[in-house]
């Protein structure tokens, strides 16, 4: 069962977190639904801290997804974290899609900001 | 056809391993410099690469471990000491002798593997040996590419690959991640995702493929191949294709470095940047620019500036930009055998045209001569090489055997880029080292005795070569305490070669060295043996039909010389007519012909000997000497020869003329027989035997010793 | 023993030397010339009677009549020379050997040879392969290989003794 449900977090300041602890399968099947709560959480919250540790699998899709999540933030001026993907299936798909970098893409100006580059 | 491949690697590895030791011996002398600190990677990292390239598996790991430290000294972090050297040639000897017994020869000793590794690990500080491990398969490749071997780059080639899919793919049921899979399976890929194409969250369709890819991928197979991973989504995608020429600045490292480097010295290029960027593979320049770390221009203008540095670097070197080509020795040699076969044949047309009166053949044969003396020239040409990797090898030579004993000694060479023939080198390559091996063994001495002899410490072998006419000469000097003549004599008198009242000169004196089992050595060593090298020495350079000469001097040093003729397969000789027999001996050798009379034999009362203008030559009578039947006639022929600085007459009946002598052997059967040293065929197909003149002339020399030594004596 | 290393094809070429007749096995044989000048090598044992052109090649010429201790091959019209591949210290050395006359190839079943007799021959036992039967007589089988072997070939009579007094 995937799970793609998110926790608000309030801090002192006001400063509101979306937690996901992102849960199964990543992928093209689940991706409509794993957007629709992003754009609600990029609505509501000023950063989305996103848990991958525990993803049964990712595919393409769900990384595009997630780069279209990137800009979609940082357009807003909001910051996006992903965490968790050192293991699991995360590396080695990166590696074959292309995605893991060392520098961010084009349109990343600030290379310490690209998703997958932290 | 398979085994090509694996001969060109062992070919091109044993270059290497030479270019390997002679770089490490020079890095002795000079631990900091740069130049050849990266020579020996260099060398080092290309075994490695072409290693793993062919399977060679065992010399790859092998070789990866002592480059990794290498990586260290290159990069400063360690510094060259003489052990790491000594380690450095050893570990390069059982590289050696890996390649050695992958063609089926000794085996390896791998105890001795394991303990060069181990010795080698000892200079890596800890944390550094994970972060090499991981580099072996990349660096596997990266060795394979910066190549300069022909045959090899045509196995691996490296494409730039650009796939943007139709964005519905993924509802065609095709995972595009699964054809980048497939990718990865026929080489090494390096893929990176362009996704600025990727609409924003709001309005992003995840169904929709929005990624594509640019992908640079090195492998052995062809575009086809390649093609035939995308053969079911061509149709609906964007696919190219391209082989990048890696004959500019793409793959080499080295032109990444200097390219880089000169960003960084004009302050264009932060140095972290540059490393980063490198460990990518797309092309330096465009990196650059497309991370915009670099103005296109700035890099336009250092790449100018590389190619101007490369250009002064060459000339410096001294290098010239000669193509050319690999080809078998056998190959050249059937060409050497053919030009022979031209040369006789061309040979009798000139004799059949002389003997007509037909203007317009004699032009043409003529013409023949004259293109076939020009193709013999160029094609025994062909087969020169510099003597040089030869004095190279001995520099390894001296330096060991001057610490096995002890001494110090410094081996100078000049005159590494005289030309000989290739087979000349290699049977050359024996006889000099014994006579080198003497040199330091019995020459020079101990650095103490030396020191009280009012000597430097250090004592020196110089080898020189040189052309001279036909012929190259070749000398070894060494400033050791040289020949001790008073034992030398001792010696052949014990062995009878000599007699009490017999006076020679040094230079006769000393060619008696080269007589079997004479050696004057007090201690025999483990380096040059029971002075049986000299004996063995004198066969190999007379097989060469050369001559070798010894001065010396005693406490000052002893110079050898050794003249080896330019070609062993065709020389212009003289022919001549002893009763029914031709010979032929070497133009080279002779001075002059002149008529002996009976009168004059009678007058000299049985000596052997002619009055040539105001000198006595002594001469030999062939006739006698080859045993052959009939009478001598009342006119014959002298011709004058100077071997080794004496004149000796040769006396035949017939002195025909010149003579283009393709030198055929006379087989096994004939191998003891003296006086002769092989054989031709004549225009008209009889064969000529070829006089050993050298040898008939010493063989004369000491029957006449012996005879006027008998009669003398009472 | 000797039988035992008969070859596959059993075709043998027989000759004469003086009267009496010899075979060599096929495989050994290269070709057959007619005799031609011969250049006389000094200093040579008497029965190597010197050296000839093959089709450019030097090759060298033995009297086996004067090796098997009869007068010298005379030259007249039949004298050939058979050119054979000689095996000689892991190599194969090419010779051409002096005949009287070449007779004919023959077939030889193994079963119709028999082992060298002991005595009754000139020759060493060690230089005949074995004895074949044609018709009513046998004929000697060479061993052409042994009939070389190594050390009495290379010998060179006569330098020594006029030189080094050693």
């Amino acid at each position: 069962m995937s799970d793609f449900s998110y926790e608000t977090i309030t801090g002192e300041d006001g400063w509101k977190t979306a937690h996901f602890s992102l849960q199964g399968e990543l992928t093209i099947a689940n991706a409509e639904a794993l957007r629709q709560n992003l754009v609600a959480a990029l609505e509501e919250c000023g950063e989305l801290a996103l848990d991958g540790s525990t993803v049964s699998e990712v595919d393409l899709a769900a990384m595009q997804l997630l780069c279209a999540l990137h800009r979609a933030a940082v357009a807003r001026g909001k910051t996006v974290v992903l965490r968790g993907i050192e293991d699991g299936c995360w590396p080695e798909t990166l590696a074959l899609a292309g995605f893991s970098r060392h520098e961010g893409c084009v349109h990343a100006t600030d290379k310490t900001k690209c998703l997958w580059c932290s | 056809m398979s085994e090509q491949p694996n001969d060109a690697f062992r070919e091109e590895a044993y270059e290497l391993l030479t270019e390997l030791e002679t770089a490490l011996l020079m890095l002795e002398e000079c631990p900091d410099d740069m130049e050849l600190i990266s020579r020996v990677f260099r060398a080092m990292h290309t075994i490695k690469g072409s290693g793993a390239m062919f399977g060679f598996d065992e010399i790859s790991a092998f070789t990866h471990e002592i480059e990794t430290v290498f990586d260290l000294v290159r990069n400063g972090e360690i510094a060259v000491t003489k052990e790491m050297v000594d380690l450095c040639l050893l570990a390069r000897d059982q590289i050696k002798a890996m390649l050695d017994a992958s063609a089926g020869e000794a085996r390896v000793d791998e105890t001795r593997t394991e303990h060069l590794v181990q010795a080698f690990r000892e200079f890596l500080p800890e944390n550094k040996e994970c972060p090499a491990q991981e580099q072996v398969s990349q660096e596997g490749v990266d060795g394979g590419q910066a190549q300069h071997e022909p045959a090899r780059k045509s196995a691996l080639k490296t494409y730039r690959i650009h796939f943007k899919p139709a964005s519905d793919i993924f509802a065609n049921g095709t995972n595009p991640l699964n054809l980048l899979r497939e990718l990865s399976d026929l080489g090494e890929a390096r893929v990176v995702a362009q996704v600025e194409e990727i609409a924003s969250l709001e309005n992003l369709d995840p169904e929709s493929c929005q990624v594509h890819w640019d992908i640079i991928l090195t492998t052995a197979e062809d575009k086809d191949a390649i093609r035939d991973v995308f053969i079911f989504v061509e149709d609906d995608s964007e696919i190219r294709i391209e082989m990048i020429d890696d004959g500019g600045y793409f793959d080499d490292e080295e032109s990444h470095k200097l390219l880089g480097e000169i960003l960084v010295e004009r302050g264009d290029l932060r140095p972290e940047d540059l490393e980063r960027v490198l460990s990518s593979r797309k092309r330096l320049g465009d990196l650059l620019v497309e991370q915009q770390l670099v103005q296109p221009g700035k890099v336009e203008a250092a790449v100018a500036e590389q190619q101007a540095v490369d250009r002064q670097r060459q000339t410096r070197q001294g290098q010239e930009a000669v193509s050319s080509i690999r080809v078998p020795a056998d190959r050249l040699d059937k060409l050497v055998d053919l030009v022979g076969e031209l040369v006789t044949v061309q040979s009798r047309l000139s004799q059949t045209a002389a003997g007509r009166e037909d203007a317009l053949l004699t032009s043409v044969a003529e013409e023949v001569e004259r293109l076939t003396e020009e193709l013999r020239d160029i094609t025994l040409n062909v087969r020169m090489l510099p003597i040089g990797s030869t004095f190279s090898k001995f520099k390894r030579l001296v330096r060991d055997l001057s610490r096995e004993l002890g001494k110090e000694i410094e081996l100078e060479t000049s005159g590494a880029d005289t030309e000989l023939d290739k087979t000349v080198i290699e049977k050359l390559n024996d006889p000099l080292v014994h006579i080198i091996r003497n040199s330091i063994d019995h020459g020079i001495e101990m650095p103490e005795v030396r020191q009280v002899a009012g000597k430097p410490r250090e004592g020196t072998v110089h080898l020189a070569a040189v052309h001279s006419g036909d012929s190259v000469i070749i000398e070894i000097r060494d400033d050791g305490k040289g020949l001790d003549r008073d034992a030398i004599r001792a010696k052949a008198i014990e062995r009878g070669l000599l007699s009490e009242a017999d006076d020679l000169p040094d230079s006769d004196l000393f060619q008696l060295i080269f007589a079997a089992g004479f050696s004057t050595a007090q201690n025999v060593t483990s380096v040059s043996g029971r002075g049986v090298g000299m004996d063995v020495v004198k066969r190999a350079i007379d097989a060469l039909r050369g001559s070798i000469q010894i001065q010396s001097e005693k406490g000052r040093g002893t110079v050898i010389r050794v003249k080896i003729p330019l070609t062993l397969a065709i020389i212009e000789s003289l022919l001549v007519k002893i009763e029914g027999d031709h010979y032929v001996l070497p133009l080279a050798l002779v001075e002059e012909c002149i008529e002996l009379t009976r009168q004059e034999v009678a007058d000299a009362h049985g000596r052997d000997l002619v009055r040539v203008r105001d000198q006595l030559v002594p001469y030999l009578p062939l006739r006698g000497w080859f045993a052959i039947e009939g009478e001598r006639p009342d006119i014959e022929q002298v011709v004058i020869t100077k071997v080794n600085g004496h004149r000796v007459g040769l006396v035949v009946d017939h002195v025909i003329g010149e003579h283009q002598t393709v030198i055929k052997s006379l087989g096994r059967m004939y191998r003891d027989v003296e006086g002769i040293s092989g054989a031709t065929i004549l225009g008209d197909g009889t064969v000529a035997l070829i006089m050993d003149v050298p040898h008939l002339v010493q063989g004369a020399e000491l029957a006449e010793r012996n005879a006027t030594h008998a009669a003398g004596v009472c | 023993m000797a039988v035992e290393e008969t070859t596959e094809t059993h075709q043998y070429l027989t000759f004469k030397l003086d009267e009496e007749v010899f075979s060599l096995t096929i495989t050994k044989v290269r070709e057959v010339l007619d005799y031609t000048e011969i250049t006389r090598v000094p200093k040579t044992p008497d029965f190597m009677r010197g050296v000839i052109n093959v089709r450019g090649g030097v090759v060298p010429v033995v009297d086996l009549r004067v090796k098997f201790g009869m007068p010298p091959t005379p030259r007249t019209v039949n004298t050939c020379i058979i050119i054979v591949e000689v095996a000689m210290d892991e190599d194969t050395t090419v010779l051409g050997v002096l005949a009287d006359q070449v007779e004919e190839v023959l077939e030889i079943a193994p079963q119709s040879i028999e082992a060298a007799p002991r005595i009754g021959t000139r020759l060493r036992t060690d230089f005949i392969q074995g004895m074949g039967k044609r018709d009513e007589e046998f004929i000697i089988i060479l061993d052409i290989d042994k009939v070389f072997s190594g050390e009495e070939l290379s010998v060179v009579q006569g330098a020594e003794e006029e030189t080094v007094g050693a």
